[in-house]
Parts: C-alpha cells; structure tokens; sequence
C-alpha cells in the first residue's frame, strides 16, 4: 500500500452472514476473513473498510450501504488491527472507492487454500466483533 | 470423548458377495449417523447443511462476490460427516464464499478447527490448539482420516 499505514490502524469486515461470527460468545469465525474466489487471472483479495479519519456512524453506514445494495442483513463488523494482517505475511492495498474513500483490500494470499485458512483463523483469532447498534442479531 | 470407529467404503471387490456386504456396512453407517442418538443427525448437524445451502445457494451470498455452495458440495459434506466415527461432538457449519461449506469445532479463538469441503472434492482444514497450528489437505470422499479426527479430539478435549 502506498503511504506508511500505522500498524495500529484498524480495518473493519462487515459481517453479513449470521454464520461468520459465533453468538455465544461474540467472536469472529475464519469463514469472514476468506477471500472469495476471483475471476480467471486476478489475485485473491479481501475487501475491508479503514477506520482512519472515519467517525463510528461513518464506519456503520458504509457497512449498511453494502448490506442493503445487497439485500443482506449488516450483523456487525470484525474489527482487526492492520499489525495483525501484516503478522500474516500479507499486505494491505487502498482501493478508494466512489462510496466508500476507505476501501482497501487484504492481498497476499497464498496459492493454497489450507495456507489461506490457517491465516484467516489467526485473524479471526485475535479480530473484536463488533454487533451492529441497530440491533440487528 | 468415547468414539466408535466404523468402517469406510471399500471399492473394487472382489466378488458380488463382498460388494453387497460393503454395501450393507455402508448403508448401516449412514443409518446410524443419520439417525442414531449418538449420530450427527440427532445433533442437528445435517439440518444445520440444509440451513446454510438454503441461505447460500445464490451468488453474492455475503453481499459480496460470494459462490453458491452446489448440490454437489452438499452431497460432499453429507457423505464426509457419514465417515465420522459415532460419538463425536458435532461441528458448527458454516459456509466460505468461494462456495466451500465449513465445519467448525470450537473450544476458544486458539482452540478451533475448521474443515472447507470443496466444489472439487477436496477438504482443507487449519487448527489452532494453543500455540500449535496445523493445515493441510485431503480427498473429502475418502472420509474423515485416523489424524483428523485427532486433531479435532486434541481441539475439543477438555477445556
């Protein structure tokens, strides 16, 4: 990514699905840090929203943008420090875009999918759920 | 844990006799996992596959670029979890969107396992147990391997 990003700087992944974080106690599964499958010949990459200069409202009304321009329900959103990422031997690239200016996504990823999954469960393991205030669960 | 290790399908043989009695031990497993108090099926697990193939059938499942998840990786899932030796705590089952169904056994954020059944066929699987991790890949119709029932033992053993 260009520009020196704090490695304290936190990315947000909105939760969508009811299964991608676990009710009983609040935590977040590997299943939301699984980057979907990408057309023929673009590299794996997983869409996640900055915080910096971002307000709380700001951070939850692009996550209801995405969930209603996809008829989805917003549960809430794994919040994970960029450290945590880079732990994981991949990289952060800024993909500003027109509605959402702190869109990045998490590239890196390797070729394997259990290499990919043993990265998405050390994320996971240390990322906070945070429910939607609306209420939503 | 108490497990009751049952026998996995064996192809090619030798005579119609051993075929239909491959057959029977076949089927009697899968009764048993589907309907036995001890199996999966008790435990809610095959509703739970029903449940998320309904919810993630449709492209852009997530909200996202998310793949459906196929009849096909549900037959996969179904016939990976008839392999499981009777006894076992029931996994959690979710869905990736690359079209995977995931089946998770979950004792604290380090003590987890998650299992992909493919579109293809094969299952991949990561573990945490306190600072150890594992990851591979195997032939989901084969069944559920002696190590990996292993390490879903060393996850959910204890507290």
């Amino acid at each position: 990514m260009n520009g020196f990003i704090d490695p304290d700087e936190l990315l947000a992944r909105y939760i969508t699905s009811s299964r991608w974080f676990r009710k009983q106690d609040q935590t977040v599964k590997q299943d939301a840090f699984m980057p979907p499958e990408p057309p023929l010949g673009t590299p794996l990459e997983l869409s996640v929203t900055r915080h910096v200069n971002f307000t709380e409202d700001d951070i939850w009304n692009i996550g209801r943008g995405i969930a209603i321009h996809a008829s989805r329900t917003l549960y809430g959103r794994a919040d994970v420090k960029t450290a945590h990422v880079t732990a994981q031997r991949l990289s952060l690239e800024s993909k500003p875009e027109s509605d959402n200016p702190n869109h990045a996504n998490i590239v890196g990823w390797p070729l394997d999918k259990d290499a990919r999954k043993i990265r998405a469960l050390e994320i996971a393991s240390v990322a906070d759920f945070v429910a939607n205030p609306e209420g939503k669960i | 844990m108490v497990s009751i290790a049952m026998p996995l399908p064996i192809s090619g043989h030798a005579s119609p006799i051993a075929d239909f009695v491959a057959r029977q031990i076949e089927n009697s497993r899968d009764m048993l996992q589907e309907s036995n108090a001890l199996g999966f099926a008790a435990k809610g697990t095959f509703q739970q596959l029903d449940e998320v193939f309904e919810e993630c059938s449709s492209e852009g499942w997530d909200g996202e670029q998310a793949k459906p998840i196929s009849e096909e990786v549900l037959r996969c899932a179904r016939r990976f979890l008839r392999s499981f030796p009777l006894g076992m705590e029931a996994p959690e089952v979710g869905a990736e969107p690359d079209g995977a169904i995931t089946l998770e056994w979950y004792r604290s954020p380090n003590k987890v396992i998650s299992i992909s059944i493919n579109p293809d066929g094969w299952m991949y699987y990561a573990a945490l147990i306190g600072t150890s991790k594992r990851h591979g890949a195997d032939f989901s119709l084969m069944g559920v391997s002696d190590d990996l029932v292993e390490i879903i033992s060393q996850v959910v053993r204890g507290s």
